[in-house]
């Protein structure tokens, strides 16, 4: 019994060590790092970035050149119309496109997907507004919807399911050809917005439906089917995990999709095209999806730890630019390297891809390893020298040898074996 | 053996055990007080909504309410077993050392179960009324990390207190800290819910540790 305490001891020794020593590591070495934020000039046709260098930002091109925060500004009139426009310096037409105050903030676009909005807790309870009950503003409804294995509606101040509204809305699926259970749902359940888009949901399938509710109604339709001619076999083959939806004043976007193999789509317009956005690197548990919006361009980049990657398109959603960036991870920088050659591995339990815990692994660099056998050898000779080398010390060992530092400094810490 | 043992225990922690039943049920009566309140002062869909989508949970204030009970207990258990040195004459019973630490702790377990489980149920109980049962799978996996924070503290004031040298109490201290929080680190909910297997397992390891320290106890380290 002894020895298996003592083992197990170890061993949460190496497991605590390999989360907080690290932890601690970086809380004293971490600097700033922050990514480029990327625009696009639709006067000059180029990107342009707003970057942070030893804790002070520049704004260059993608040329390397520098530039003020004026001369940034005019060149980036749409992004920053309102400062122009205060200065009185706002161009009045841009390519053709009248720069106006009401256009410029009707069809701004703004939308922001992190991979732990992809992958969070949540309970399967959600308000399904009234997207038409005659009022100027939109109100919460009274009860929740909850959308499994069947649909049924919860009254929240009583707290007793609606059996004829829930029958309704069941009748309606089964009529729109929903298979149950549902297996993604995405809304947007605030009033805090210009009108209500409802739901979309994918059933049991994998098929899309958009789900309302107007004035009391059901309002359930498979995607496809509203879908022309031409997008409805993308619409049948779309497998999505996730659904974005984020009503903006242009009322252009549905909604933003992510499917299975990991390809980002727009849902727009009254025939709910649906446009692949061209990334060739996203990866939705890693990278963060910025989509901005304006009279003449939508720029999307994905953001992750080791690049950046910005696509425009214009107002047809057709490509017009495309920028690609590595970035220098943690794990490159000096201070990183120096961590995976002093640490053979760290333990996290939280991750940006994810809103639950786990287990997350770094392994360290051979270096690392070399310095594990080397401590490792010379912890057997110190054993031996003091005449110590007996299979009670197996513990000490095996920690010394799976956690080089953090088994050392166990083995000077923990008891000694018998 | 067994039973003696396990009535030795109850007789000598039967007035603190109580106390802390009647505190923690207390307590939790207090929050279901405070939950009624929430819900006459409150639209009933802005507290769901509040829970749902800023994960508000009325019970999170007692977070760290079964850490310190197991703490609380572990030390009203073991403190004066070691302090006048009593543990030396269990540890002589023909029994063996492992199994007479071994019923100690299972009695100290039990007790500590029969203190959190009540205020748990009460707070499910009156929560049904409010809530539908989409909360109670969420209150079962968002305490349940808590209480096993609460069963292993106990285990590891255990380990520490029957330490017989103040260094390695020190080590024990701190390597308690920091395991300890792993058990708290979620400020959402149901965020252990791929992990809880292997915390539940983590947690039962955890026995093993008073056993070591018993072991060191009975062989004279540090006296």
């Amino acid at each position: 019994m002894k020895t298996f305490a003592r083992t197990l001891l170890f061993a949460s020794g190496v497991i605590l060590l390999a989360h907080y020593l690290p932890a601690g590591y970086w809380l004293l070495s971490a600097k700033m790092r922050r990514p480029p934020i990327v625009y696009y000039s639709c006067t000059e046709k180029q990107f342009m970035f707003f970057r942070y260098t030893n804790q002070t930002a520049i704004r260059m091109d993608a040329h390397g050149k520098v530039y003020e925060r004026e001369e940034f500004e005019r060149i980036l009139p749409i992004d920053h119309w309102m400062q122009l426009l205060r200065d009185g310096k706002l161009p009045d037409t841009v390519g053709g496109v009248a720069l106006t105050a009401e256009a410029l903030r009707r069809e701004r676009l703004s939308f922001r997907i992190k991979p732990t909005m992809i992958d969070t807790p949540s309970v399967n309870l959600t308000p399904l507004l009234d997207a038409d009950t005659g009022r100027v503003r939109l109100e919460m409804p009274e009860d929740f919807m909850r959308l499994g294995a069947t649909i049924e509606f919860i009254h929240a101040q009583t707290n007793v399911v609606e059996r004829e509204k829930s029958a309704l809305f069941q009748r309606a699926f089964a009529e729109a050809g929903f298979v149950f259970p549902a297996t993604v749902l995405g809304g947007n359940p605030s009033t805090m917005k210009p009108y209500d888009e409802g739901y979309y949901v994918a059933d049991a399938t994998g098929a899309t439906f958009h789900l309302r509710q107007l004035r009391g109604k059901p309002d359930i339709h498979r995607v496809s089917s509203l879908a022309s001619a031409e997008d409805k076999p993308k619409w049948e083959a779309l497998k999505p995990i996730y659904f974005h939806v984020q009503e903006q004043d242009t009322r252009e976007v549905h909604a933003i999709i992510v499917d299975k193999s990991n390809q980002a789509w727009f849902a727009v317009g009254k025939n709910y095209r649906l446009v692949p956005i061209p990334l060739q690197h996203y990866d939705p548990a890693r990278m963060s999806l910025v989509v901005r919006g304006d009279l003449i361009n939508r720029l999307i980049s994905a953001t992750g730890e080791d690049s950046v990657e910005a696509v425009v398109l214009n107002r047809d959603y057709g490509l017009v630019d495309r920028y690609t960036e590595p970035l220098v991870p943690r794990a490159a920088t000096p201070a990183g390297k120096l961590a995976r050659a002093i640490f053979p591995f760290t333990l996290r339990f939280e991750d940006v891809s994810t809103g639950y815990l786990g287990v997350f692994t770094e392994v360290g660099s051979r270096i690392a390893l070399l310095v594990n056998g080397g401590l490792l050898v010379l912890m057997l000779v110190w054993l031996g020298s003091r005449k110590q080398l007996r299979l009670s010390r197996l513990p000490d060992l095996l920690a010394v040898a799976i956690g080089g530092i953090y088994g050392v400094a166990l083995v000077f810490l923990l008891p000694k074996a018998d | 053996m067994f039973k003696s043992l396990l009535y030795k225990e109850w007789i000598k922690l039967r007035l603190y055990w109580l106390l802390l039943f009647v505190v923690n049920v207390a307590f939790c009566g207090f929050l279901c007080l405070r939950l009624r309140h929430v819900f006459r002062v409150n639209e009933a869909v802005a507290v769901w909504s509040n829970w749902i989508f800023k994960g508000y949970l009325f019970y999170r204030i007692c977070e760290y309410v079964p850490l310190l009970l197991g703490v609380v207990l572990g030390c009203l258990q073991f403190f004066p077993e070691t302090l006048s040195k009593r543990l030396r004459l269990v540890l002589h019973l023909p029994l063996g050392e492992s199994r007479a630490a071994s019923i100690h702790l299972v009695a100290g377990l039990l007790m500590l179960a029969a203190v959190y489980l009540p205020g748990l149920a009460l707070i499910a109980g009156i929560s049904a009324f409010y809530f539908p049962p989409d909360f109670q799978s969420n209150l079962l996996l968002t305490y349940t990390p808590w209480l096993l924070g609460g069963f292993a503290a106990y285990l590891l004031t255990a380990f520490t207190v029957l330490e017989p040298t103040w260094r390695l109490r020190v080590v024990y201290l701190l390597f308690s800290a920091a395991l300890l929080r792993l058990f708290f680190m979620e400020d959402f909910y149901n965020s252990y819910l791929r992990v809880m297997l292997s915390l539940a397992i983590c947690t039962s390891l955890l026995f093993v540790f008073p056993l070591l320290s018993t072991h060191r106890f009975g062989k004279g380290y540090g006296s």
